[in-house]
């Protein structure tokens, strides 16, 4: 490929490229504004379900092999537009909520959502990449937009702190992520994913690159956060506006990791890059056992409703990491780590919805108490609570349950994985304690005012999708899983 | 005629000078730029990797990294700028609050 | 402190192996890295930021140099146009306009013991780092034949707007967020609050 784009490429980048472009349009739409407020939520949500429609289309397009683009640059394949629509459906529930909450909170402005667009072409363009140009790019392009909405509050001051410690934290991460792309760069003379698959198997076992996968590997867990790089994860996903929080903990996550398992699987597949000491596998191992377990142990304590989801989300991070290392080993078994991915984004959004529906203006209404007594006077919401928590507790008949289950017994019939699987079990079990606090605050003590929560349509019609999607992939699995199953990266 | 080993441990001595001026100083300003000396090390590396090579790719990567570490560096000041609003918008509550 | 005392033997033992000192560009390869680490020193250690960012310009001028050594000579001038120029620019008007009113303002790492031990961490990875990379490639020199104009405006344009034409589009989305980020979090408080406060 030198020079000029062919017409079935960018058909291909179809999704990425509307939701770009709708972007630009917004940015468009409100400097011809003028100054004047527009409530731009409902445009931003055309642009989300266009790109969900590309989407659909494109699935058909690229075929179950998936088509390479721009000479290996990315790709489209069946794995990335699955994530696409994750990406886009946790788009569109935060969009959703987004209006609401902005106003309620006062700080609407326009470039909000041409931001929350970028952001997700960002995330878009990270799970496409199959080189590690691309990868950068995305990553950054995606974290820069992260890093604005984070300290999107202006006037509060702990928003913009937390974008603050974010931001620092991750420019050294890019900074190592850069360092690393340069000493593989250096080894392999490749930054293409296929080219370096080959050229990464010869040089397995040298000093330099293996600085340069820890770097890089390193630099996506910290987005993903994984243990010891988790820290920046609960004072940021506080700091945030809620809306904005749901959006890290479901988009931002699916996102990182469908790049971590591509990279994982494509180019660093090897068997001397896997397996020994200088291999991914014992590494990323304990890695899984430390993040879901530290991660449950620091949830248990938290007084804090946001928090407690925030480091719910860290002992996520741990049960993903072991479906990507599964998937990893096996890479053609996906379906188990992308179910889970999207059961867990439904639920952790729903979860999150609640969060920004109960807070006001005056009260954020972060802590158990603020909950108690609420299943009296909103006993839907309470129960759509319930049905969030039990599906993040992996507890039937949620979407959580059957996520868990089938993660857990794909990664079974690795003989490497039993111990990790079993520790996986035992923390989802703790979790349940943790989990349950706000039923049993909602459900059975007295609370002292009646709350006046955000009853607005569009805080209501995210709730009841982010509901439907849970009780769906619980009951009725068959369909979404078989997109899953469908998923298969381009080879 | 310049060894790679010379070119790569200056770039790695640069980048840990960096990381090392991003813990231990408490300067916001000077947190920033410590990771801009970190991303200046590893374009070092890349133009020397792309120099061993005769291959122009990382010559062409370092370019992209250039225009990456100045939206980087836009984002952080802005949030730098916005921290120190913030802060005195507190300070000039208190002080509100005092008179009253 | 021993990791320390290690990486300069090992940077000791490679300058002297280098048996090339009567070249010139080794002369300019040692010259201009010697003052971006110099600069780079200042940066880290310098208790105003203007100073240090000076400092920084110093680093960011001498790699560019650097660039002009490894045959990167577009680079070269955009690392001076680009960097040099309008990043540190944008640096120095933020220095001047916040740090009079504020000074220290953010640790990672908390108190003595937290820096030491992050140190320590970065002394080790340093080592590790230095250990690699003083290692490599046995004596190969960069010094390999290029093509002519290798690096210039002619050869890396071209590479960029062949190979490189998709990361060049995404990076153009990246500086529309930046752009959209930075306006974004620096506009004024909204009105509600500020009638709340008046």
């Amino acid at each position: 490929m030198t020079g000029g784009v062919g017409m079935g490429e960018l058909q291909a980048l179809a999704p990425l490229l509307v939701v770009t472009g709708w972007a630009a349009l917004l940015l468009l739409v409100s400097a011809l504004a003028g100054g004047r407020s527009l409530r731009l939520g409902p445009l931003a949500l055309c642009g989300l379900l266009l790109a969900l429609a590309a989407v659909v289309w494109d699935w058909r397009l690229v075929g179950a092999g998936g088509q390479v683009l721009f000479g290996g640059l990315a790709v489209s394949d069946r794995f990335a537009l699955f994530l696409d629509a994750l990406l886009l459906l946790a788009g569109s529930l935060t969009v959703l909520i987004s209006g609401a909450y902005l106003d309620e909170h006062g700080f609407a402005d326009d470039a909000y959502f041409s931001l929350l667009l970028l952001a997700i072409s960002g995330m878009m363009l990270l799970v496409h990449a199959t080189s590690l140009v691309m990868l950068l790019i995305g990553l950054e392009t995606m974290s820069l937009a992260i890093y604005a909405l984070v300290a999107f509050w202006v006037g509060k001051a702990t928003s913009a702190e937390a974008a603050l410690k974010y931001f620092v934290m991750g420019a050294v991460a890019s900074a190592f992520l850069v360092f690393g792309v340069a000493l593989i760069y250096g080894v392999t003379g490749a930054t293409g994913y296929r080219a370096l698959a080959e050229a990464a198997a010869q040089a397995a076992g040298q000093p330099l690159l293996l600085l340069g996968m820890v770097f890089v590997l390193g630099a996506l867990a910290f987005k993903v956060a994984i243990v010891p790089l988790h820290m920046w994860v609960p004072d940021a996903y506080e700091g945030a506006p809620t809306p904005v929080t749901g959006l890290m903990a479901s988009a931002v996550k699916a996102a990182g990791f469908g790049a971590l398992l591509r990279l994982l699987a494509t180019s660093f597949a090897a068997d001397g890059l896997v397996y020994g000491s200088t291999g991914w596998l014992n590494p990323c191992w304990t890695l899984a056992a430390l993040t879901m377990s530290l991660g449950n142990l620091a949830a248990l304590r938290q007084p804090s409703i946001k928090r407690m989801l925030a480091y719910s989300s860290v002992a996520h991070a741990g049960y993903v990491l072991l479906g990507v290392i599964a998937a990893g080993l096996h890479p053609g078994q996906l379906a188990p780590v992308l179910f889970y991915l999207l059961s867990y984004a439904a639920a952790t959004l729903g979860a999150l919805g609640v969060v920004a529906w109960i807070g006001r203006r005056e009260a954020e209404r972060l802590t158990f108490e603020d909950w108690a007594g609420l299943a009296r006077h909103h006993p839907v919401v309470a129960l759509a609570m319930t049905v969030f928590m039990l599906s993040l507790a992996g507890v039937p008949p949620t979407g959580g349950f059957f996520a868990k289950f089938y993660l857990f017994r794909a990664a079974l019939r690795d003989p490497q994985l039993v111990t990790l699987v079993v520790i996986a079990v035992l923390n989802s079990v703790v979790s349940v304690y943790y989990y349950l606090r706000p039923v049993v605050a909602m459900y059975f003590q007295d609370g002292v005012a009646q709350p006046q929560p955000l009853a607005r349509p569009g805080v209501y019609a995210m709730l009841g999708l982010a509901l439907a999607l849970v009780l769906l992939l619980g009951l009725l699995p068959g369909v979404p899983l078989d997109w899953a199953l469908h998923a298969q990266l381009a080879r | 005629m310049v060894p790679t080993s010379q070119v790569l441990g200056l770039a790695a001595l640069l980048f840990c000078i960096g990381l090392a001026g991003v813990i231990v100083r408490r300067n916001l300003l000077i947190v920033m730029m410590s990771v801009e000396l970190m991303l200046n090390a590893a374009n070092l590396a890349l133009v020397g990797f792309a120099r061993v090579r005769g291959d122009l790719e990382g010559q062409g990567l370092a370019f992209l990294i250039v225009a990456l570490a100045a939206a980087e560096a836009a984002v952080g000041l802005a949030i730098v700028v916005s921290v120190f609003r913030s802060r005195r918008t507190v300070y000039a509550d208190e002080v509100t609050l005092l008179r009253r | 402190m021993s990791s320390a005392l290690m990486s300069s033997a090992l940077m000791s033992s490679a300058l002297m192996s280098s048996a090339m000192w009567s070249n010139p560009v080794q002369w300019a390869f040692w010259l201009l890295g010697g003052l971006a680490l110099l600069g780079a020193l200042g940066t880290v250690t310098r208790r105003s930021p203007v100073q240090a960012a000076l400092f920084l310009v110093l680093t960011l001028v001498a790699t560019g140099g650097l660039f002009l050594v490894l045959h990167a000579s577009f680079l070269a001038a955009m690392q001076v146009l680009v960097y040099a120029g309008a990043v540190m620019v944008l640096f120095l008007f933020v220095v001047m306009s916040v740090s009079h009113t504020e000074g220290e303002t953010l640790g990672l790492a908390q108190g003595t013991v937290g820096k030491l031990i992050g140190l320590a961490a970065v002394g080790v990875l340093g080592h590790q780092l230095l250990r690699v990379c003083l290692t490599v490639g046995d004596g190969t020199s960069v010094g390999a034949a290029l093509p002519g104009g290798f690096g210039d405006v002619r050869s890396l344009g071209r590479w960029i707007f062949s190979r490189y034409l998709l990361p060049f589009e995404a990076i153009s989305v990246l500086l529309l967020v930046a752009i959209v980020a930075a306006v974004a979090i620096t506009r004024r408080p909204p009105r509600g609050r500020a009638e709340g406060e008046g």
